[in-house]
């Protein structure tokens, strides 16, 4: 039943999860022809194994930055990361990542966007047939196998994007504002899968996003981050059980206190410009 | 049925006009041939073979021009779109070739190789060359940054990033390309038998113009363009194939 649970399933200690990603003193900093603006400004953070983290954040705060740096798709002219205490750079095989734009290449049908990973990977057929269909199957999308992507809607391409990172079996997933470009129903539906695959896999998750309710209702701790540069204002643990309830006095409570430190920033933000 | 009938009225009413404009100038002008004269010209030709050895001349002529502009703009527009560095060295160099009209070379080139295929195979291939080569500069250029993102962020090597995302998405851009560059080495294929080389269509009616033979002249042009119509259909049939995402933007 539990698709590639994989051995750090039953690791988690009692005490709290082992440190699994470590963020440490992250600068970055964009050189224009005019001047260099920093983006992110020693960003800190560590994130457990199988714990769901939020960066909250106002846009142009530097959170979808950071997530490139984790990803190894972008330098940081400052800092490390780590992966169980080891420092890497660039692609490594243990993080994937979901983009807002889906990212499928559209001239393949899901099924191959799916194996694409592991085509390059070098996978004989049979084992990429199986293992794709298995991930297709967890996000539902069994009977689309052969469809292009401009065939499916949003919230499909959006399920197709997520198994075509975790039929690479990464022990990080990194996802950026994966819900920021669907409508409110879809919104709300994929909140739940992705809660519900989370659970079923494990996976230690980053997630960023701009919306409050979605920090709340998903994470262990959002972390909201400052106005650029980017910076870690304030951890906010939700200490609920999920899934959660939106109408619960206390899911409010924490939405209303997640809520004012991010518009703080917000505020601060708009001044800026 | 009735519809059918006026459909087809209202499109080929124009041939129909031509045709009797055709007729009543050619009954006054006695060097011009009627239609049915050149309607006999040219079932003449074609069954002499003539005709068929003309188009395969200028056909093969236009494939093989057509092999080398790819062979050479294809591998070249994919390393300037790549390579900042490429760029900078070929940037002045084509932005002062590709203004240059392909006709502007034949007297210097006829004079340096004389009357022979070469030198028609030459100005075809200048001609065809610059779009097949921009298009493939812009569609590598053109190729979204998440794409590769995504494709990085799975584990796909530099090489299989080019191979595997860069050339499907910049396809589209590329096919039209060479579907433009076709059009014009049809075009260049004709002017360059009629200057630099004895054989193929061109020819063809440039002998019809020596002989005064103005069926002879029709004949070919009709021929000449209805072949590059049909080298358009074919082509585009053959992108569809070869481009899954061509297709799709057709369903949608």
């Amino acid at each position: 039943m539990l698709p590639q649970a994989g051995a750090d399933a039953g690791s988690k200690t009692p005490t709290g999860p082992q440190t699994k990603l470590s963020i440490e003193d992250i600068v970055v900093e964009f050189a224009t022809e005019k001047q260099r603006v920093r983006v992110l400004d020693g960003f800190e953070l560590t994130v457990g194994e199988g714990e769901f983290v939020s960066i909250l954040g106002p846009s142009g705060c530097g959170k979808s930055t950071l997530l490139k740096v984790v990803a190894g798709l972008m330098e940081q002219n400052q800092g490390r990361i780590r992966i169980e205490g080891q420092i890497i750079k660039g692609y490594d095989s243990r993080v994937g990542m979901i983009f807002q734009e889906y990212a499928l290449f559209p001239w393949l049908t899901l099924r191959e966007n799916v194996e694409f990973g592991l085509r390059v990977k070098g996978l004989p057929r049979k084992e990429r047939a199986e293992r794709s269909q298995r991930f297709i199957e967890l996000v539902r999308l069994q009977g689309f196998e052969n469809h292009y992507p401009q065939q499916l809607s949003g919230g499909m391409k959006q399920r197709a994007a997520l198994a075509r990172a975790l039929v690479m079996d990464p022990e990080i997933l990194l996802m950026d504002e994966p819900l920021a470009a669907l409508d409110a129903q879809t919104r709300i539906t994929l909140q739940d899968e992705i809660l519900a695959i989370a659970q079923k896999t494990r996976k230690t998750i980053l997630y960023v996003t701009h919306s409050v309710d979605e920090s709340v209702f998903l994470s262990d701790r959002v972390v909201v981050s400052t106005a650029r540069p980017g910076r870690v204002k304030e951890i906010i643990e939700i200490d609920l059980p999920k899934p959660r309830d939106r109408t619960n006095s206390e899911f409010l409570l924490y939405e209303a206190r997640t809520l004012k430190s991010v518009r703080e920033e917000v505020i601060k933000m708009g001044e800026g410009r | 049925m009735p519809a059918l009938f006026d459909k087809l009225i209202k499109r080929w009413l124009w041939l129909l006009v031509v045709i009797g404009v055709w007729q009543l100038y050619s009954a006054q002008m006695p060097l011009v041939p009627s239609p049915g004269t050149t309607l006999q010209t040219g079932a003449d030709l074609a069954t002499s073979g003539e005709l068929a050895t003309s188009a395969i001349d200028s056909l093969v002529r236009v494939m093989e021009s057509m092999a080398i502009v790819c062979a050479i703009a294809l591998p070249l527009g994919f390393l300037i779109g790549l390579s900042e560095r490429a760029n900078r060295y070929m940037n002045k160099l084509i932005s002062l070739l590709r203004p240059l009209p392909p006709v502007a070379w034949i007297p210097l080139i006829v004079m340096v190789w004389g009357i022979q295929n070469k030198t028609s195979l030459f100005l075809i291939c200048v001609g065809a060359f610059f779009p097949v080569l921009i298009n493939t500069i812009d569609g590598v250029r053109g190729v979204q940054r998440i794409y590769v993102s995504a494709a990085v962020v799975l584990g796909a090597k530099q090489s299989q990033v080019i191979k595997d995302v860069i050339l499907p998405a910049a396809l589209p851009p590329i096919l039209t390309g060479v579907r433009v560059g076709i059009g014009i080495a049809w075009m260049l294929v004709v002017i360059a038998e009629l200057v630099a080389v004895k054989s193929g269509l061109g020819y063809m009616i440039l002998n019809g113009q020596l002989d005064m033979r103005l069926d002879v002249i029709i004949v070919g042009i009709v021929v000449i363009g209805f072949i590059g119509l049909a080298i358009d259909r074919l082509y585009q049939m053959f992108s569809r194939r070869v481009c899954v995402t061509l297709r799709q933007v057709e369903r949608a």
